[in-house]
């Protein structure tokens, strides 16, 4: 599913313009953006927690040459699925 | 940058509404019905894209095995649903531009860390110069008794061309590695982890101290350059003075370079190595097992050969049944020396079926080749002495191939023979079987 089908299936359902809709979606998108930016997690209930992460600086080997090399820390998004989330997923 | 600082729908919703200027109704009814959408578009199975956020799929994680912590049995996992989500390649970067800007540093301050594989080629000099100072004190010794002059100054050198070219850090570096294959102790091995550690401007200032007098000795050096070429560093030394301006960067590319080399050629090495000593096992093996089928063959072509001769004197019709038990017979009567001299050779077959019949008529039983069992274990079974063993053969000629091989299941007929012949307290009947033995086996 892509953007353009959320939309126009969000429109369908809320009843709402699609104009309307796309511009709900860009601004949540960018809110979402910059508050991952800023470093805030965002806690959507019922389906989960998308937030940022540090990964530290780690040591690996290259398996073949055998070259160890720093892997710089970095910041990784990540999300985690809410229970309810989840469940709803695995029922069949 | 705090972990535990969330935002709830609502701040997200408040966020929207300024934005947007739509109410507050409407933002969070759309907010509710997209990630409604976004669940129900994941239950099916199917993966959303957002775009300018990411893509949340399902991945589907497998059952495994694990351990129950407190009883310690083993128990199955079941396999379950996750979300995940992958972030945009634009929205990573945004999230993890202060790192970026950090990575981007230390490429710039990389220097510090080309310590590491500096000191490695430094070894890697260490080890070439070794051997080529065995190399050259093999082939040439009067070189030898020059490098002693060569520790007391061995940057000198580079201060010849140094006035010359203020870019000396080129020079000096290509006169120092010609000079490692001369200099067979470690005068040099200390230059080289020198090199990075400190830049090469620290070497000029002792340049000005030496270049009076000694430099007579070290002109020498040069043109001994030339005889080095023979020696691996020669490829090296064409690619020195490439490196010149920017000292930093070529070294990282020569280092691979060299090890790349040294592994492959090492790996070409050891591969060929293991090819030729498994031919050579193969070829071993080949031997042990086929040597005695290989014997036979060739004898029974050597005798097809000889029974063919006759063939060509005598009527074809005759021959052809018996020339099989001629070839066996004509050895069997040559050991039993019982064999009669004889002119034609019908009556020779006769002559010699003779004793073989006289001998084997009568059997004492059968016995079944069992593993393990050898001719020799029945002989001294029947008759006390192993070196019978070639009745026994003589007896089932007709089943055995070959007397070392004895095949399971083989119905051995045990003759019944008179003791004078298979008596073990008699020297001449043992030197006898003997004597038939090593025909049996000569052919």
């Amino acid at each position: 599913m892509t953007t353009k089908e959320l939309i126009s299936a969000i429109a369908q359902e809320t009843g709402m313009r699609r104009n309307d809709v796309a511009k709900l979606m860009a601004a949540t998108t960018q809110a979402a953006t910059e508050e991952l930016i800023n470093g805030n997690s965002i806690q959507i209930q019922n389906f989960g927690l998308i937030e940022v992460k540090k990964k530290n600086e780690r040591l690996c080997v290259h398996p073949r040459s055998g070259e160890r090399k720093i892997v710089p820390a970095k910041m990784q998004v990540s999300f985690k699925q809410n229970p309810i989330l989840k469940e709803s997923i695995n029922k069949k | 940058m705090k972990a535990d600082n969330r935002i709830y729908i609502n701040d997200l919703r408040e966020k929207i509404q300024a934005s947007t200027g739509m109410t507050e109704y409407q933002v969070g009814y759309f907010l509710s019905s997209l990630f409604n959408r976004i669940s129900s578009s994941l239950q099916a199975g199917d993966s959303v894209k957002i775009s300018g956020l990411g893509t949340f799929k399902v991945h589907y994680n497998q059952p495994r095995k694990s351990v129950d912590v407190t009883t310690g049995e083993p128990i199955m996992l079941e396999g379950y649903n996750k979300v995940t989500f992958t972030p945009e390649a634009g929205l990573k970067d945004a999230v993890n531009a202060p790192f970026a800007e950090a990575v981007k540093e230390e490429e710039t301050t990389k220097p510090t860390d080309t310590i590491d594989p500096l000191v490695r080629l430094g070894e890697q000099a260490e080890e070439i110069n070794s051997i080529i100072s065995e190399i050259n004190s093999m082939r040439v010794e009067p070189e030898t008794p020059e490098t002693p002059g060569m520790p007391e100054t061995p940057e000198t050198p580079e201060t010849p061309e140094m006035p010359e070219t203020p870019e000396t850090p080129e020079t000096p570096e290509t006169p120092e590695m010609p000079e490692t294959p001369e200099m067979p102790e470690t005068p040099e091995t200390p230059e080289t982890p020198e090199m990075p550690e400190t830049p090469e401007t620290p070497e000029t200032p002792e340049t000005p101290e030496i270049p009076e007098t000694p430099e007579t000795p070290e002109t020498p050096e040069t043109p001994e350059t030339p005889e080095t070429p023979e020696t691996p560093e020669t490829p090296e030394t064409p690619e020195m003075p490439e490196m010149p301006e920017t000292p930093e960067t070529p070294e990282f590319i020569f280092i691979p370079q060299e090890e790349e080399t040294h592994k492959k050629k090492s790996r070409g090495w050891l591969v060929v190595g293991i090819i030729l000593l498994i031919i050579c096992i193969a070829l071993v093996v080949c031997y042990l097992f086929f040597r005695e089928p290989i014997k036979e063959f060739a004898d029974k072509l050597i005798n097809s050969r000889q029974t063919e001769t006759p063939i060509i004197e005598e009527d074809s019709i005759k021959v052809n049944p018996l020339d099989t038990l001629n070839v066996d017979s004509t050895k069997v009567t040559d050991a039993d020396t019982i064999a009669i001299p004889t002119e034609g050779e019908l009556q020779e077959e006769s002559a010699e079926n003779q004793p073989q019949e006289r001998i084997y008529e009568d059997f004492l039983g059968t016995v079944t080749i069992n593993n393990g069992s050898s001719l020799a274990n029945l002989a001294r079974r029947y008759w006390g002495a192993p070196e019978f063993w070639v009745y026994l053969y003589e007896a089932n000629k007709d089943v055995i191939d070959n007397p070392n091989v004895l095949r399971n299941g083989t119905r051995i007929r045990i003759p019944n023979l008179p003791p004078s012949i298979v008596d073990p307290d008699n020297a001449d009947a043992v030197a006898k079987a003997k004597a038939i033995e090593k025909e049996i086996l000569g052919k």
